[in-house]
């Protein structure tokens, strides 16, 4: 029965290119079309994922707790109030990498599949190190963030090949922050451009614009997949539903020029 | 690999950014990969500069070493050469 439980793992290699609000939004669709959906903050020492999810303040026990057995698996999760099919286990504050080992970590994965989760989330900690290495010891797929940016795709690279060598092949990826009217300008990466660097081991699974409602939305703890008119949010939700198996067309973001290109069209097209 | 002089000369200023990124990108990555430091083919094109120099008219900088990806998997070091011309010497058969 547990063996049907998606474990996926959230990893970019390099720091800063979405890894946490995609964790957080891509659980939050899931559990909106009514899978169990566990997220596990695996960047212990740099706990980031309860500000994204907005469940900062009801921490009691991490993850820590729950492998030196301070606290029971049960008592680490946060139930979200909106969502009541996710639960967050969050990372330790206090503590660093070293604190635990693969091994443990992916016990902790066993015993949430136990717990009746269908999807397991793990934001990884940026980096190729120990943090790395936990982060996808209980893992049986994996998503790779990237942005359309020289040094995130440089190292989406290289963490494809270390989850390579890790057993998790064939991993999926999301380019992150595409702004659609600076390609057609021919100043940034294309997400074609990103999956020809690559290689065709990768497949893609989602394309998120760069939106500033992401920020507003983290700024108030509610993650953009929550907000219907969101076109971030969106992409997040089509990602959803192509992790379960549904054909979604990727987002046309064209079509969100604004007024002043409209007008500009008017007057340059024939 | 830095090579400015060859860049200006294969024009990459005049290329956009978009295509300029993803040039740089593809020849990081093939490095990456083939775990070849850029080291050692910068050591590679200075030999190459060397023996080239004993027979033709070139630039020190008008050497240019990569490693290319090829169809079976395997990679290609590929060097592109820009030559002013024979150099006459003895020893070098006449044209």
């Amino acid at each position: 029965m547990s063996d049907d439980v998606r474990v996926i793992v959230i990893t970019s290699g390099k720091g800063g290119v979405g890894k946490t609000t995609t964790t957080a939004n891509v659980g939050m669709a899931l559990a909106a079309h009514g899978e169990k959906v566990a997220l596990m903050d695996a960047d212990i020492g740099l706990r980031n994922l309860d500000l994204a999810l907005g469940l900062e303040n009801r921490i009691v026990y991490d993850v820590i707790d729950v492998v030196e057995g301070r606290a029971r698996l049960k008592q680490a999760l946060i139930r979200d109030k909106r969502m009541q099919n996710l639960a967050m286990l969050p990372a330790a504050q206090t503590r660093d990498k070293s604190a635990v080992t693969s091994t443990q970590m992916k016990q902790v994965v066993d015993d949430l599949k136990a717990e009746g989760f269908t999807f397991i989330l793990i934001d990884c900690p940026a980096g190729i190190e120990q943090g790395f290495k936990n982060a996808t010891a209980g893992a049986t797929e994996a998503i790779v963030v990237t942005n359309p940016e020289m040094a995130s795709v440089r190292d989406a690279d290289r963490i494809i090949g270390l989850l390579e060598a890790e057993g998790l092949k064939d991993p999926m990826l999301i380019v992150n922050r595409i702004r659609v009217k600076m390609v057609k300008s021919q100043d940034m990466l294309s997400v074609e451009d990103v999956q020809e660097v690559l290689g065709n081991s990768v497949k893609l699974l989602g394309v998120v614009p760069d939106d500033n409602s992401i920020i507003t939305s983290t700024n108030r703890g509610e993650p953009v997949a929550l907000l219907k008119e969101s076109i971030s949010g969106q992409a997040y939700r089509n990602v959803a539903q192509r992790l379960l198996g549904q054909q979604v067309p990727f987002l046309d973001l064209d079509e969100r020029n604004g007024l002043f290109d409209r007008f500009k069209k008017l007057f340059t097209s024939k | 690999m830095s090579n400015s002089w060859l860049n200006r000369f294969l024009g990459r200023n005049a290329q956009t950014p978009r295509a300029c990124a993803k040039e740089r990108l593809l020849g990081v990555v093939i490095e990456d990969r083939s775990a070849i430091p850029s080291s050692v083919l910068e050591l590679v094109r200075k030999e190459i500069v060397e023996v080239v120099k004993k027979y033709l008219i070139i630039d020190d900088q008008a050497v240019d070493v990569k490693l290319e990806k090829d169809e079976d998997g395997t990679y290609a070091l590929v060097s592109h050469v820009v030559s002013r011309g024979v150099r006459k010497n003895e020893g070098i058969p006449a044209a």
